[in-house]
């Protein structure tokens, strides 16, 4: 019976001997893994906690928002084949007040609150709420709970004090607890905010009894949730359902597809899943480069063995699995490794997922299938790697093999057909530009994974460059004005006096946004049109080139990723209609096309917009100009008009707070990259000292220093990695386009903006990660005995 | 090809190494024919160059004599040898073992001829270095089913209390003489020695040819060794001289001498 005991000790030591090696291989698996692991645990974990959040808590299939329509109307609802469950609520928006307290400096006083009523009696069939701390508003006390975040930035507790402002009347409300519920998940005011402030957002979960009083909607409705049943023919369902409403003044129905939280976590979700496959199939195959060449070379510097062991009577497919097993080993510890810390990462990610999104989350556990495909991938690519290199012992004749190698045949270096660069080069770079000739494959897999190392730090920077002049250019570079009032109601000229003539204002700039429902054939998109002065200094439009645009006098500026989702052009005529009106379908010329960072949209002329919304000479928004914010602001919150006020310089600020995570991730990333770096390049070093190491004893017996004597080597490392850095940085481009072009249809249109300082970054980080490995090999180079090898026998 | 059933294995229960029987004690030339070569000739190539290491060689191996292949530098002894010994294959002819053609041998069975019936010890001892003196025995153990005990085979070579040391801890005799107890431990009918004393002093050299000769004569082992240095010829059974690839003469040593007397 054979036994491998001897073999596998020989393996053992073959790894203590090259540990850096190995330690590197094992480095790059394990990082390739560890991404797998808590990438897959974690969409794992939100997948599964968002489908039973959406169960347990009934998440809707259609939403229809009606202008009012009876409360008895929810039962015709029921009726309706396919429907499994209907309720019909309130839901408005308001503008909020927290007073003063311990826990809130009271500096956020104009909030924007979302009042979603809950039925008093039974269990709620459709969009129930989760209650996570305190209790269920009573009918009749005014109570209300409240979105944890909102609750958090402001520092609320039960029992604490909200006023809100209906019809310019201030209404008190209690804090009766805190809670959360699937339609809020990304608790955003509107689509087109990049994520959620809520400092200045909230939502309050009211009795619906309390809303009806609040707002005159006793024993009425302004929203219909409906679940369809298993077998619903959905599209039929939807279309009785629009119907049985249209009386009511139907303004919109919205499918559970197209709900904006529902769309941001789900895409948050699959982006977290295509990271967990993208990323670390690269590092897989940079250890399977990195695998690959460490034992080819081990196979070559071993033949003498080989060619032993074979002459003792070892098989070629004994031999084979034996060198096989150096990556083997180098793959299963290094998934061994990733998984333990992707497991430990898993709860620390979950947590900061827990801060952007309402979900009930568990901490994540790493389950056996992630496990398993963990170690089989890794294992796989060992296999295939460890044996594509160690397969030439299988050919490899005994006594062949134990002859000594014949000598390298000559190669001329490239750049030796350049006598005017070649001439002028010392001789050491001419070593090495003829052992870099020998080893053309070597080479070639060594420059590939520099590229790979390089570009993922240009790519690390990039989502930081687009975020950043994302945010800065909409809020600095095209917002011009200080604060953006918005009104309860079309305003007039009366009201635009009102405001011109709050001490401290400079400037004024009235405008009116509207929600419209555009059409262009088929295709449909709810979004919002803004009227402004033709000659607007507070808000810069920009069209495709990036040049400054004016809205016209008739017809309208869309944004280009509306227009792309409609199919529309410049030229074509597009069709309008109010979302909360009674007028019909307009047509309005395309007459041209913007770029919007952030949120979309169409830009028209105030009277045009006025035109669409069956108006004349009115506004509900305007944008002003002051060199004492605080001061107006005070003065705004008093007026009964005002719904909300924000202010650019205030969300650039939270930009720059929730940039946190961005910076996280860039770190982490940039640490990949260098990891990845490192590795192949001392991995290379080694090597290439090992099988220099006479040459460079015989230099050092001449009388050369350690680093002069090691320039053969390093001069290698410097031309491979000046290639890598030299095809990285375009290639991080390259994959910064892709990562853009995947985004497209996005709420948000990254821009693919990576600044000059970006290159250069990434340029440094490849000379750091050369140097750090250079250095580690140098200090091989100084224990080099000149003596001991010069007298040592090759083989 | 399977392990080769002869009577003269040896007891597979106790893999005791003095079991061997054989119809002589002086493993003469008397036995019957292990192994043949007929017209065999031997090409290779080395980077640009074509060498014909062995031209039309024809002898026999006899069971249980030693063996001395005399020739200088370049002659194809150890192209010879290594035919013999299954590490390479010849260009042309036939070499048999035991009636087996092994020529015809496919990887296969030429790894289990290696491995069952030759044991090899080479010049530059050709130890692991990963692996201490025990271990590097042990690598051949591990092979086959009957083997020798590892640490009574290094008893016998005089290194038991060297067992755990690794090959840079051992000097060049005691590394040839781990190489030997390699070769022997796996109880091989036929023990295939490359210029062994050739990078060894002249006591250590004795000293190793003392080991072979004591191999052959207890253990009954057939073995083939090949020298360019001739006084070690006189320890042979039978002599063959090789210049350029081809067979001068065959002679036979009546008396063969022993090591201990030999100067070189």
């Amino acid at each position: 019976m054979l036994s491998r005991g001897t073999l596998t000790r020989k393996l053992i030591r073959q790894i203590g001997r090259t540990r850096g090696q190995f330690a590197s291989l094992v480095a790059v698996v394990a990082i390739g893994i560890a991404v797998y692991v808590l990438m897959t645990a974690s969409y794992g974990e939100l997948h599964d906690s968002l489908d039973r959040y959406y169960r347990e808590y009934r998440f809707g299939d259609l939403l229809v928002q009606v202008r009012r329509a009876p409360a008895s109307v929810v039962d015709v609802i029921r009726g309706i084949d396919g429907v499994a469950a209907a309720e019909g609520r309130l839901m408005f928006d308001a503008r909020m007040e927290v007073p003063k307290s311990p826990g809130n400096d009271g500096k956020h006083t104009s909030i924007k609150g979302r009042i979603v009523g809950v039925p008093d009696v039974g269990t709620v069939s459709v969009n129930d709420v989760k209650v996570l701390s305190g209790r269920r508003p009573l009918k009749g006390t005014a109570e209300a709970l409240v979105d944890p975040q909102f609750t958090t930035a402001h520092g609320l507790v039960a029992g604490d004090s909200l006023t809100v402002y209906v019809s310019g009347k201030a209404a008190g409300l209690k804090v009766s607890g805190i809670a959360t519920s699937p339609e809020f998940t990304y608790a955003t005011s509107n689509p087109s905010e990049l994520y959620p402030d809520p400092s200045s957002f909230g939502v309050l979960f009211m009795s619906q009894y309390d809303a009806a009083s609040l707002y005159g909607y006793q024993g009425e409705i302004n929203q219909v949730l409906v679940k369809y049943g298993s077998s619903a023919d959905t599209s039929a369902t939807r279309v009785a359902i629009e119907r049985a409403l249209d009386k009511y003044g139907r303004i919109a129905s919205l499918e559970r597809k197209d709900q904006f939280s529902h769309v941001v976590i789900s895409q948050k979700i699959e982006s977290i899943r295509t990271i967990s496959t993208t990323l670390p199939a690269i590092f897989l195959l940079v250890a399977a480069a990195i695998m690959y060449i460490s034992v080819s070379r081990m196979v070559r510097e071993q033949r003498l063995q080989i060619g032993i062991m074979k002459a003792i009577g070892y098989s070629g497919q004994q031999i084979l699995a034996h060198y096989t097993g150096f990556a083997v080993a180098g793959g299963a510890l290094g998934a061994a490794i990733g998984i333990g810390l992707g497991g430990l990462a898993v709860p620390a990610y979950m947590g900061v997922f827990a801060q952007y999104f309402n979900i009930p989350l568990g901490s994540g556990r790493v389950g056996l299938q992630e496990i398993s495909a963990s170690l089989a991938a890794s294992v796989a690519a060992s296999i295939i790697a460890g044996w594509l290199a160690a397969r030439r012992v299988l050919a490899l004749n005994p006594a062949q093999s134990m002859r000594p190698a014949a000598p390298p045949g000559a190669v001329k270096a490239e750049l030796e057909w350049l006598p005017f660069i070649w001439n002028r080069l010392t001789f050491s770079w001419k070593m090495a530009m003829r052992n870099l000739a020998r080893h053309k494959g070597r080479a070639a897999l060594t420059v590939m994974v520099a590229m790979f190392a390089v570009a993922l730090l240009v790519m690390a920077m990039f989502m930081r460059d687009a975020v950043d002049y994302l945010f800065r250019e909409t809020f600095a570079g095209r917002q011009h004005y200080h604060l953006a009032v918005n009104m309860s109601r079309p305003c007039n000229r009366r009201d635009l006096f009102f405001l011109k003539g709050i001490p401290g204002v400079d400037g004024i700039e009235a405008f009116c946004d509207y929600a419209v429902r555009i059409r262009n054939g088929t295709k449909q998109d709810d979004i919002s049109i803004k009227g402004m002065p033709r000659d607007s200094r507070m808000w810069t439009l920009v069209d495709l080139e990036d040049r400054p645009v004016s809205v016209p006098e008739t017809g309208m500026l869309l944004d280009e990723t509306t227009a792309r989702k409609v199919g529309l052009q410049p030229g074509d005529m597009a069709w309008l209609k109010m979302i909360n009106g009674t007028r019909n379908e307009q047509p309005v010329l395309v007459r041209g096309l913007v770029r919007q960072l952030v949120g979309g949209g169409a830009f028209a002329s105030a009277e045009q917009v006025n035109q669409l919304a069956g108006e004349s000479n009115t506004f509900n928004g305007a944008w002003l100009t002051t060199g004492d914010p605080d001061r107006v602001r005070d003065v705004l919150r008093e007026s009964p008009v005002v719904i909300s006020i924000s202010s650019p310089a205030e969300r650039l600020a939270e930009f720059e707070k929730m940039t946190g995570m961005v910076v996280f991730m860039v770190g982490l990333i940039t640490l990949f990259g260098v990891a990845m770096g490192y590795s192949i390049i001392y991995t290379i070093t080694s090597i290439s000292i090992e099988e220099r190491k006479r040459e460079i004893s015989f230099m050092k017996a001449l009388g050369l220093t350690s680093w002069q004597a090691a320039s053969i080597v390093f001069n290698e490392n410097t031309a491979l990695s000046a290639a890598g850095i030299a095809l990285g940085l375009p290639l991080g481009n390259v994959m910064s386009r892709a990562f853009m072009a995947a985004k497209a249809g996005d709420m948000w249109t990254f821009p693919l903006v990576i600044y000059p300082r970006t290159y250069m970054f990434a340029a440094f980080g490849g000379y750091v990660f050369v140097t750090l490995a250079q250095w580690a090999g140098r200090r091989r180079i100084r224990q080099l005995d000149p003596i001991a090898e010069l007298k040592t026998q090759q083989g | 090809m399977g392990r080769p059933v002869n009577g003269n294995i040896g007891n597979p229960n106790t893999g005791s190494l003095n079991t061997r029987s054989s119809s002589t004690r002086n493993g003469g030339a008397q036995n019957g024919i292990i192994s043949s070569f007929r017209d065999v000739t031997k090409e290779y190539t080395t980077g640009e160059v074509v060498v014909q290491a062995l031209r039309g060689v024809t002898f026999d191996v006899y069971q249980g004599e030693i063996l001395v292949i005399l020739g200088p530098s370049g002659s194809g002894k150890s192209t010879l040898l290594n035919i013999l010994g299954g590490l390479d294959i010849p260009t042309s002819g036939a070499i048999t073992f035991r009636n087996a053609e092994v020529t015809r041998f496919n990887e296969s069975e030429l790894t289990r001829y290696r491995r069952y019936s030759v044991g090899f010890i080479f010049q530059s001892y050709n130890l692991l270095p990963d692996l201490t003196a025990k271990e590097n025995v042990d690598l051949a153990r591990d092979l086959v089913d009957d083997p020798l005990d590892s640490l009574e085979v290094l008893r016998r070579v005089g290194l038991a209390d060297r067992a755990d040391h690794f090959p840079s801890q051992l000097s060049g005799g005691e590394q040839q003489r781990v190489a030997i107890a390699r070769g022997v431990a796996k109880n091989p009918e036929l023990l295939l020695c490359d210029e062994p004393t050739g990078a060894l002093d002249f006591e250590t050299g004795r000293q190793v040819l003392k080991l072979l000769k004591d191999i052959n004569t207890e253990f009954r082992r057939t073995i083939v060794l090949i020298t360019h240095n001739a006084p070690l010829a006189a320890m042979g059974n039978r002599v063959l001289r090789m210049r350029s690839g081809k067979i001068t003469d065959i002679q036979h040593n009546a008396t063969p001498a022993d090591p201990e007397r030999i100067d070189w």
